[in-house]
């Protein structure tokens, strides 16, 4: 049977393609993500014109709308790392308060997905309204609703007025009451039909990389956990988790999130500490190493970014490895025994993300 | 009203405002197909791999085209001062009307479908 | 919330061109026009992150809602500041750019006196001049 092409994509167009072979019944045999079609080369962009970090890190955030925060963060981190500059506690706060309020809106915008995919458009449309609320706040912290263009080299970009946090936390606590009433409703609608659907099994050996998907197949790794950065190690948190590695783990593992990462960051605007927002100095420390990576644990999975930079601080090389190019993977092996007609919802569960993927 | 989405290689931050507008617009519906468009919204910097997509892309004379964010104005931060990485996408370039912001807004969109299509976006 | 357009203030702007070389999309952009120069700004090309406002020494770039045409028209640089030449008090010749206040400002502090507000032939001239005289005088002491 020859290879026929299913129209996979956001609910806006043209981001990836899946390429399946399925026998007489309709039933996958094999398949495969083809999905390069927003690549913007934006490592290779970077060393040939943007030298300078500190407009580097607007490039960077633009390789991905969904997670751009994260990917500032992992940037601007391993500059201050290479540099040897010393964050303040304050912009450490704010930018962990950010990772965590893209981690819901990311989710709450793959739910969306999902439910869009199973054709439930009540669900969804309660889902998007999580994407608007947490997108509200963070018009309060941030100013922006996709691009917060919080993360700078050495700290923030600008500082967030006590009112604004104020009015942030007030907004928090609604969302969360509207989350904790949508996961009833994700399992009575979809549990049934998601569950056993296109199973990512580990067979026993650790999956590559970290994220939900991975977690929902019996990982425990997530970088805020093992390599912990901003106040990551002095935060309360669970990393939840399943075994079944089905669509309904992926789901329940981001719905679980969804409420994790509301309780950190009420946690966080409980006790954002004063002080300034921006290191002192942004130049190379004597000493400094000059190279560095950094890992962060993106709504998606482990982020990491690698730069080496000159003695005047400019950037000679610089990598990216995105949390998909795990997933993509396990995409590929679970949508096998799955019957055609349900490959746009497994796929939705795995929540890919094709701008960063191959951005460099 | 149909809406013709042609993403030339979004970060898909301007694709989530769009997804937005979904919303706060009912009236709104996304096709596929170039001959239903009755408006047709252009998002992103042009790549390599949708070169050969968008030149196949045939907009029917008179519809709107509406370009919007950074990219789909001017490639923005993807087509350096150098002009080095110059392939902004023709599409109706000329005559397009634009929603400037990165991204714009989804009720900046809204506002400039309606006055682009004399209220006709609900 | 809406989108927010870049604005200077002219009255507060010295020329020192410090959004222009931090604009990370080159939506601020520096041109000539006749013997005057001009900071312009492309909402086009803009990201909208407001780091011209954080740079800006004078605290003179700052944010207005946009006009009616920058949302919806085909995007055009618009003229944010004019910064007229300044003219030189010898020969009346046109050079440099910068508001009045800042050559005034220098005029009164600067300590080889109004040399530095003269245009590079004129400059050169007076430079000259006062170097020859002064070794003139050492040679009669």
């Amino acid at each position: 049977m020859s290879p026929r092409e299913v129209t996979l994509r956001f609910e806006v167009p043209e981001v990836y393609r899946l390429v399946v072979q399925a026998d007489g019944d309709g039933v996958i045999r094999e398949a495969r993500v083809v999905g390069e079609f927003v690549s913007r080369q934006i490592g290779t962009l970077v060393k040939t014109h943007y030298a300078d970090p500190h407009k580097a890190i607007y490039v960077v955030e633009r390789l991905c709308g969904a997670c751009s925060h994260a990917h500032t963060l992992a940037f601007a981190s391993a500059v201050e790392k290479a540099l040897g500059i010393e964050v303040p506690l304050r912009a450490l706060a704010i930018r962990t308060l950010g990772a965590e309020l893209e981690r819901i809106q990311s989710h709450a915008f793959s739910l969306s997905e999902i439910a869009t995919a199973a054709g439930c458009h009540e669900l969804e449309r309660s889902l998007w309204g999580v994407w608007q609320g947490v997108t509200a706040i963070l018009v309060e912290v941030s100013e922006s609703r996709v691009h917060y263009g919080l993360n700078g080299i050495g700290g923030l970009t600008r500082d967030v007025p006590p009112a604004a946090l104020r009015k942030a936390r007030t907004m928090l606590a609604t969302l969360q009451a509207s989350i904790q009433a949508l996961r009833g409703e994700f399992d009575r609608t979809l549990g049934e039909r998601l569950a056993g659907l296109g199973v990512w099994s580990s067979q026993g050996e650790e999956l590559p990389g970290t994220g939900p998907n991975q977690r929902a197949s019996g990982s425990r790794r997530d970088v805020r956990k093992d390599r912990p950065y901003l106040l990551y190690a002095e935060l309360p948190f669970d990393v939840p988790a399943r075994e079944e590695g089905d669509s309904l783990a992926r789901v329940s593992v981001r719905l679980e999130e969804l409420l994790q990462s509301c309780t950190m960051a009420e946690e966080i605007l409980k006790s954002i500490p004063a002080g300034a927002i921006q290191a002192e100095n942004v130049d190379a420390a004597p000493g400094a190493t000059l190279t560095a990576a950094m890992s962060v644990e993106a709504p998606r999975g482990e982020d990491r970014h690698t730069v080496a930079l000159s003695r005047e601080g400019e950037i000679r090389a610089f990598t990216i490895r995105v949390p998909t190019e795990d997933s993509i993977v396990g995409v590929a092996a679970a949508l096998v025994g799955v019957p055609e007609a349900d490959a746009r919802l497994v796929v939705s569960s795995f929540d890919l993300c094709m701008s960063c993927f191959g951005g460099t | 009203m149909n809406v013709r989405v042609v993403n030339l290689g979004s970060c898909n931050g301007c694709e989530l405002e769009l997804l937005d507008l979904l919303h706060l617009e009912p009236g709104l519906r996304l096709c596929d197909r170039d001959d239903e468009a009755e408006v047709v919204l252009v998002t992103g910097v042009l790549t390599e791999a949708n070169r050969a997509r968008a030149e196949r892309v045939k907009l029917r004379p008179g519809v709107p085209v509406l370009r919007i964010g950074s990219c789909g104005i001017s490639q923005g931060l993807f087509l350096p001062p150098d002009g080095a990485l110059d392939r902004v996408p023709d599409l109706g370039r000329s005559a397009a009307r634009v929603v400037v912001g990165c991204p714009p807004a989804s009720s900046e969109i809204a506002a400039a479908l309606r006055s682009l299509c004399g209220g006709g976006a609900e | 919330m809406s989108t927010q357009g870049v604005t200077i203030d002219q009255k507060l702007c010295d020329g020192c061109w410090a959004c222009i070389r931090s604009c990370p999309s080159a939506a601020l952009e520096a041109r000539s026009a006749g013997r005057a120069a001009e900071i312009t700004w492309n909402a086009g090309r803009c990201l909208f992150c407001r780091r011209c406002e954080a740079v800006c020494p004078k605290e003179a770039a700052g944010r207005a809602p946009l006009e009616g045409g920058e949302a919806g028209a085909p995007a055009e640089p618009r003229v944010l500041v004019r910064l007229s030449a300044w003219v030189c008090p010898q020969c009346g010749a046109r050079f440099g750019a910068g508001p009045r206040r800042l050559y005034e400002g220098i005029a009164a502090e600067a300590a080889e006196g109004g040399r530095l507000l003269l245009c590079p032939r004129c400059r050169q001239r007076e430079t000259f001049r006062a170097e020859m005289v002064g070794k003139g005088e050492g040679d009669r002491c």
